[in-house]
């Protein structure tokens, strides 16, 4: 498999407690039945969540940007139609890509929003995208052109 | 008309959720692109910056505003063709998709799993990964049961790895 070109070795990539556990994968643990965790697992999962908040970040700012994404007003009939929405979503992905700031942490990792993250994707409200969405434009229209123009170069 | 100068800045941001310098920048990515050169007689910088604007006010908009009539109107282009100009704008960016979605190297790793273990203490992670679904508006009229999901919503399901900086090193759809 192509893990080597991936991953060096002890890398690894976090997940929530969706995914399950491989050499390269790490997520947080899950609840028994009728069992609760540990604290050093609560520890762990707590610590865990406040790394993952970045992917609920990643999602939570490409639809804030891109409303279309939470809601294609397109009826698939066959599979042009698939493809056609495929595209316009991983055309998003590189707009939201572009629109990255490279170096420096962003200051909107803050406690509020965390909070607000735990909710399902799909019963996010309006308002947290809007705050998100708020926070965000400050610092990414400028940084923009600097992409750009680091991606000039390499082309 | 067609590179939207008639709007002043508030309004462009409210409309594309980018300010024009960006579209601008972008614009001057794309433009030498074979997509925009057999389009109806219409050449060059112009035609290039409207299929833009086209595509941005299709992504940004959700619901109702998103109805082909209403772009349409607004950016004044003939409503049968904002489809076709939404995918001709997003074929020329997927020609960049290589360059801007990669999976990072040996030195952008180290980068990455130094700053979160700076932050926040794990050695060696290189990325986070999460599930996201993409709503549909109505429902498929083929394999309906594959976009179903146990919410009741018909969906397409993403999956998505990012780094330290919610950037997206990684996307399956």
């Amino acid at each position: 498999m192509g893990r080597d070109k991936y991953f060096d070795q002890r890398e690894y990539l976090l997940g929530d407690s969706a995914f399950s556990t491989s050499a390269v994968m790490i997520p947080a643990f899950k609840k028994g039945h009728n069992s609760n965790l540990s604290e050093e697992k609560k520890y762990f999962n707590i610590k865990l969540a406040k790394v993952c908040i970045k992917s609920e970040h990643c999602i939570g700012i490409l639809k804030a940007q891109f409303q279309s994404l939470r809601g294609f007003q397109w009826i698939i009939r066959d599979k042009a139609d698939l493809d056609a929405i495929l595209r316009v979503t991983l055309c998003a992905c590189i707009l939201h890509n572009l629109l990255v700031e490279h170096p420096v942490t962003p200051d909107w990792f803050d406690n509020d929003i965390v909070e607000l993250e735990q909710e399902d994707e799909l019963n996010q409200s309006i308002e947290y995208h809007i705050i998100i969405l708020a926070i965000y434009t400050k610092f990414t229209n400028k940084l923009f052109n600097n992409n750009l123009t680091i991606l000039r170069n390499l082309s | 008309m067609e590179d939207g100068t008639y709007m002043i800045d508030d309004e462009f941001l409210s409309n594309f959720h980018m300010d024009r310098l960006c579209i601008m920048h972008l614009n001057s990515l794309v433009e030498d692109d074979e997509a925009f050169r057999s389009v109806y007689g219409k050449v060059g910088r112009q035609s290039s910056m409207l299929h833009i604007m086209v595509l941005l006010k299709f992504l940004v908009s959700y619901g109702n505003a998103a109805a082909l009539q209403k772009i349409g109107h607004m950016m004044d282009v003939l409503k049968g063709l904002v489809n076709d100009y939404v995918m001709w704008a997003c074929n020329a960016i997927l020609k960049h998709r290589d360059q801007i979605i990669k999976w990072p190297d040996k030195e952008e790793r180290r980068d990455i799993s130094g700053r979160i273990r700076k932050v926040h203490g794990f050695v060696n992670c290189i990325g986070v990964i999460d599930g996201t679904l993409f709503p549909l508006a109505f429902a498929p009229t083929v394999n309906g049961e594959d976009y179903y999901t146990r919410k009741g919503d018909y969906t397409i399901k993403g999956l998505v790895i990012c780094d330290d900086a919610a950037r997206i090193t990684w996307i399956e759809v």
